[in-house]
């Protein structure tokens, strides 16, 4: 008799946890789901950006100490103090490199338009990097000679050309990997060089802030 | 006259095998730097398989031809000729290109994520595996419609008869189901 009276309870404990467990199923099935729309978004907002890593960690440093002869005249050393006291631009370059010579007639003009330039000689030979210049054109202020390539390393180069802007205190506030050209002095160089002009010219120094707004 | 030619075979092919052994001696021989110590050259090797050119993103410095790979590895070489110890070489490194420059990054909170998140989904993974699968053991031991949340509740007398009942009809049809063999124990 007692076994008759259970039946019916023991059946709707059972339904009761066939039910929660089929809930619980139901949850988890969606959790594969979830983490895919999640991957989909991730992915999908990467999408279009640059995957080039900047490897370089010069940026709002100052220039690494060398002790280099000057390129139109080796038997002169230059150091840091020999660089410019007003904000100028560091081209790494070299005689052997072809997006440098693409460059080459880019920088002439900026040489016209005021602006200052330093280049770095990176591992040239010297007879060849004289001729290049005789050539093309001098757009440098000076060039310093790296025959070895250990300041270029101190700068954290990947290769060249590259150019670095620095401001009148000769800290390094923009570092660009690649060629120069119209495009991105517009877009990038220019407006950050204003910017390090006019805090040099006020004899303020720039927020960190301000800098990172200008020199993207 | 077969076994003879068999063993001609395996002496030609044993020598070219050797030759072939040879000529990769000589050719990871050909190296352009000199070093101190087999320890110095063990240093350099794996420093420049650790260290990944900033150039080629992809590629170690040993791997790479790159001007600046190149340079790099001249500049790992001097070091390790120096006296450097591996913490130094990749401190000097670091501070010129980073963290990307190494294919083993430091630990340090920003990178936790990078060091502890594969061994901590493993370990998610085998904790909830073993949950699991004890948890299927439970029902499957249990009676029919048990599940693992009521086997540690006692048995009812109507129960515990019922179980008789359907036990010894089990017995006298020598059937050895899995479930009817668990709830003997």
């Amino acid at each position: 008799m007692t076994t008759s009276n259970n039946a019916p309870d023991k059946q709707a404990q059972q339904s009761n946890k066939n039910t929660k467990r089929k809930k619980s199923l139901k949850l988890g099935f969606l959790i594969p789901l979830v983490i895919f729309i999640g991957l989909v978004a991730m992915l999908y907002m990467r999408l279009g950006k640059p995957t080039d890593i900047v490897t370089n960690t010069a940026l709002e440093r100052p220039v690494p100490a060398f002790e280099l002869p000057l390129l139109s005249d080796t038997s002169r050393i230059m150091t840091n103090d020999n660089l410019p006291d007003q904000p100028f631009l560091m081209n790494i370059w070299g005689s052997w490199c072809p997006t440098c010579i693409i460059e080459h007639p880019f920088l002439m003009k900026l040489e016209e338009r005021g602006v200052n330039l330093v280049g770095v000689n990176y591992k040239d030979d010297i007879g060849d990097a004289l001729g290049y210049l005789n050539k093309g054109g001098d757009p440098f202020s000076m060039s310093i000679q790296d025959l070895s390539g250990q300041f270029a390393l101190d700068l954290g180069l990947t290769g060249a050309p590259e150019t670095f802007v620095v401001d009148g205190e000769g800290i390094i506030r923009q570092h660009i990997i690649g060629e120069v050209n119209e495009s991105n002095w517009q877009s990038r160089i220019a407006p950050c060089l204003m910017v390090l002009n006019d805090a040099n010219n006020n004899g303020v120094s720039l927020e960190p802030s301000q800098v990172e707004e200008a020199c993207q | 006259m077969i076994a003879y030619q068999i063993k001609s075979v395996t002496i030609k092919l044993a020598s070219l095998l050797i030759a072939c052994l040879f000529s990769m001696a000589s050719f990871a021989a050909i190296d352009v730097y000199d070093f101190d110590s087999v320890q110095q050259e063990a240093q350099y090797r794996g420093l420049i398989e650790e260290l990944r050119c900033p150039k080629c993103q992809n590629q170690n410095l040993a791997g790479s031809d790159a001007p600046i790979a190149q340079d790099l590895k001249q500049k790992t070489y001097d070091l390790v000729k120096d006296g450097r110890s591996d913490g130094e070489i990749r401190a000097y490194m670091q501070e010129r290109y980073g963290d990307f420059i190494s294919y083993k990054p430091p630990v340090r909170p920003s990178t936790w994520i990078l060091w502890f998140f594969p061994p901590l989904l493993l370990i998610i993974l085998l904790v909830g595996w073993f949950w699991q699968s004890k948890r299927r053991q439970l029902v499957a031991s249990g009676a029919s419609g048990m599940t693992a949340d009521n086997t540690a509740e006692a048995l009812s007398v109507a129960e515990k008869a019922e179980l008789e009942r359907l036990l010894s009809r089990a017995d006298n049809k020598d059937v050895h189901d899995i479930t009817s063999l668990g709830g003997k124990k």
